[in-house]
């Protein structure tokens, strides 16, 4: 039954990797990322583990102090080899959860700050532990601008002009106040607005077209 | 900034190697390139911070006296692109800090490199990934295999951080004429003598030094 959970993890793994020392960048699954049936396998597996381990440990502690090639039976391999097994899931565990608190980042600073912002199909992705992440994780961001003085949020994308054109897409609240003006932004208007006033609501289209359905409130397109 | 570049033909080319913006340009680009995070240029940014708001004022000044707009406008562009390389500066950084978050509060070299608040944000990232761990994978696993940097209590060495790849190759250009080590101390000694302007594509282990002490600039 143990191998038979073992060989479950590298399935929840998307990409494969044996050593967790060398993390490499990934391109990012928007789209097709599933959420918390694996961690239920992992949590069974490292029941499994603990169960089973005690007695491991215990041997293994034994093996390591007294250890002469006489001493070697049949228990020290054993132990050894679930000591690698062990070690390996850990390692398929922790990259799993490391890449997704990977992705978890980039929305922070692709889309925005605050956790209502992100549309709702990817907020149904994301477990309360990613969610609690990704609002520590704002925090932290927000807390070093303050102390420097300087958003870094704006301004992603290199500046062309100082005025973009643009025209709202999907549906906006009323009455949004850019820059001392109240505009109007019913559906499909095309306004002339400062590039750093628009970029929020831009930066939002972006992370919407890779999802499969877009239907947001909050969408303006760039002409 | 702006008021910079109207000087004498003469005097330009040296007068914009050494002003603000060129040398806030250099060490965006430099640490855009670079796989590991580099010393954080602390003057350099807050003269940058000094100059742009004194800009923003006298934008706002010419507006209010009616000046031309699209002289206005002209200033408004420059000014946002030095914003603009301000803020790519210090976010390429945090970026990186957030990548190799462990490796930057383990090793002294790294953490001398990063500034005050900067040290504060990669403690807090780091401590936020830790805790994050721990709810989720570490707390359910049996007792010996529960550390974030090693792999289990028998490792020696933290086995789990990831470190900067500094074997990656680099366009660079050289600055001047010197002579450079091509392998690592003790091993055989091949130099190369790089001269000014020539461009070389290697690794950024071989070039480390010479970057940081100026020789040589990453495209």
């Amino acid at each position: 039954k143990l191998i038979a959970a073992a060989r479950a993890v590298p399935r929840v793994n998307k990409k494969r990797r044996d050593r967790i020392g060398h993390v490499r960048e990934k391109k990012i699954l928007r789209a097709g990322r599933r959420a918390t049936p694996n961690l239920s396998i992992a949590s069974s597996l490292t029941r499994l583990s603990k169960n089973a381990t005690r007695i491991t440990i215990s041997s293994r502690k034994w093996n390591k102090k007294g250890w002469m090639y006489s001493n070697r039976n049949a228990d020290h391999y054993g132990a050894l080899v679930h000591h690698l097994s062990l070690i390996r899931n850990k390692r398929c565990l922790m990259a799993y959860v490391h890449n997704r608190a990977d992705i978890v980042r980039d929305l922070a600073w692709r889309v925005g700050l605050e956790l209502l912002d992100l549309p709702p199909e990817i907020q149904d992705k994301l477990t309360t532990l990613e969610k609690e992440y990704f609002k520590n994780h704002s925090v932290a961001i927000k807390s070093y601008m303050g102390k420097v003085g300087i958003e870094l949020n704006v301004d992603m994308v290199p500046p062309k002009d100082p005025y973009i054109k643009i025209r709202v897409v999907g549906e906006i609240d009323q009455g949004i106040v850019i820059s001392d003006k109240t505009t109007n932004f019913t559906r499909h208007s095309m306004h002339f607005l400062k590039r750093t006033d628009a970029e929020p609501y831009i930066a939002r289209v972006t992370s919407f077209t890779c999802c499969p359905s877009p239907k947001t409130n909050k969408l303006i397109r760039p002409l | 900034m702006a008021s910079s570049s109207d000087m004498g033909s003469a005097d330009f080319e040296s007068l914009s190697s050494t002003s603000d913006v060129e040398l806030l340009k250099r060490a965006w680009r430099n640490e855009k390139a670079a796989p590991e995070i580099l010393p954080y240029e602390g003057d350099l940014v807050e003269r940058a911070k000094g100059q742009i708001e004194l800009v923003e004022e006298n934008i706002e000044a010419y507006v209010e006296n009616g000046i031309d707009p699209l002289v206005v406008s002209l200033y408004q562009m420059d000014l946002d692109r030095t914003q603009f390389l301000l803020r790519s500066y210090l976010r390429v950084r945090l970026l990186k800090i957030e990548k190799f978050m462990f490796h930057s509060l383990k090793s002294e070299e790294a953490e001398s490199r990063l500034s005050e608040q900067e040290k504060v944000f990669a403690r807090r990232c780091a401590d936020d990934l830790a805790k994050h761990f721990e709810e989720s994978v570490l707390r359910k696993l049996p007792e010996n295999y529960q550390s974030v940097l090693k792999q289990s209590l028998i490792s020696e060495v933290d086995d789990m951080v990831p470190e900067p790849h500094l074997d990656t190759f680099v366009a660079c250009r050289s600055k001047s004429h010197f002579t450079l080590n091509l392998y690592e101390e003790g091993e055989s000694t091949q130099t190369e003598e790089m001269y000014r302007g020539d461009l070389y594509f290697i690794r950024y282990k071989i070039v480390k030094g010479a970057i940081e002490s100026g020789k040589m600039d990453l495209i």
